[in-house]
């Protein structure tokens, strides 16, 4: 009985995967934290699936959860940083780049995306303020309707639509400065 | 949205919609896919989830220009956590960095007094011996006084808020066991964990999510 409706459940969240995958992704500053954060958006969904009422898209509930967790896991760390991480941390820009892998990372947009057509895009996405970057992803990546955006966030339709705008531009504006900064480098000059 | 919504809008450059195409190919990897999977079957039989594999070792640090310079660092900063680094000339006995996903465990707690859960961590990856453990845990659990038993080495760090950081030692390799961890009331507790030998360092998190 429980093993069906887990069945039950992956399979309706299964197709939702790459929409709430990209939406996590927007959310976090890369790859592993989105997919942990997916995973545990998940799990507490699963473990409260019916409070699922069939109120709003079965997208939307995951989304608010998605958003949720993301908010919890934020406060959590930064709870969190004077202990663990401080010890670990501190040991770390002792031993320089040993812990890290002593090579010069990517930045984490290039290491989540599969394209850096894809990369450019992330950062040019979190270059925005997280109040204009989700509506931008849910119209302009999702081609969700204004009423299902607004749903999801939870804000009426005249916002969605007044920050769309708002957020349409400035995106554009940042990924502007991504080409340009991509040429710079292209032709050896600093950004 | 309308085409007269659209048309309201301000324009996004070409590139900007040659890239918003290739942001929707984007997925979960088949790795994540599979842990999402693991995940879900272990909430629903309320066990802990199949190991994920071990993420890849890093090795290109090798190379790094700066490497030898940072070597006397290294010392000092083995010293702060309590590993050691053999400097015979080998490379390759320097100490690796391991950050393990997230998992998720459940836990059906007695109605009355307190369950244990095994956290399934990966100190048995290290050589036969002994791990330095730094482990992070929800202060209101009192880790520190009610694992001293079993830990006998367990020492309380620091409190912060509402997080505590303790430090032991525990047998690693063949002879390692699950961390056992007390819980007494139902709840969401996050752990996290780092583990040092003399050349492996491997930090893990665990969710458990306890309940009558």
């Amino acid at each position: 009985m429980s093993g069906n409706e887990r069945a039950r459940f992956e399979a309706e969240v299964e197709a939702l995967m790459p929409r709430l995958h990209r939406f996590c992704l927007t959310l976090c500053k890369d790859r592993e934290e989105a997919e942990d954060l997916l995973q545990d958006s998940l799990v507490r969904a699963y473990l409260h699936r019916d409070s699922y009422q069939g109120h709003g898209s079965f997208f939307g509930w995951l989304c608010g959860i998605v958003r949720n967790q993301f908010i919890e896991s934020r406060r959590s760390a930064a709870r969190r940083r004077s202990l663990l991480d401080s010890v670990l941390e501190g040991a770390s820009s002792v031993l320089g780049s040993l812990f890290t892998g002593g090579v010069e990372q990517s930045d984490p947009e290039s290491r989540a995306c599969q394209s850096e057509e894809s990369a450019m895009l992330l950062r040019a996405l979190h270059a925005l303020p997280e109040k204009y970057r989700l509506v931008v992803l849910l119209c302009d990546v999702e081609e969700l309707g204004y009423e299902e955006v607004a749903s999801i966030l939870g804000m009426p339709v005249g916002t969605v639509k007044s920050r769309h705008s708002r957020g349409r531009a400035q995106l554009g504006t940042a990924f502007q400065a991504e080409l340009e900064q991509e040429c710079a480098v292209r032709t050896g000059g600093g950004p | 949205m309308s085409k007269d919504e659209e048309t309201q809008l301000p324009p996004l450059p070409e590139e900007a919609r040659f890239a918003i195409q290739a942001f929707r190919s984007e997925r979960p990897s088949q790795q994540a896919r599979f842990r999402i999977h693991a995940a879900l079957q272990a909430a629903e039989a309320g066990q802990s989830a199949p190991r994920p594999p071990p993420a890849p070792k890093h090795s290109g640090w090798r190379a790094s220009a700066g490497f030898r310079v940072a070597m006397g660092a290294v010392l000092t900063g083995a010293l702060m956590l309590g590993v050691t680094v053999n400097l015979d000339g080998d490379d390759s006995q320097l100490i690796s960095h391991e950050s393990l996903p997230a998992r998720h465990l459940s836990v059906q707690l007695p109605k009355e007094g307190f369950g244990w859960v095994e956290l399934p961590w990966n100190i048995d990856e290290h050589p036969e011996g002994k791990a330095v453990v730094h482990m992070e845990t929800p202060a209101e659990m009192n880790f520190h006084e009610h694992h001293a038993g079993h830990l006998p080495s367990l020492q309380l760090v620091s409190c912060e808020a509402d997080r505590c950081l303790h430090q032991f030692e525990a047998p690693s390799g063949p002879s390692a066991q699950p961390l056992r961890v007390r819980i007494h009331k139902p709840g969401r507790y996050e752990f996290r964990v780092s583990h040092a030998s003399d050349d492996r360092q491997i930090n893990e998190r665990f969710v458990v999510d306890a309940g009558h």
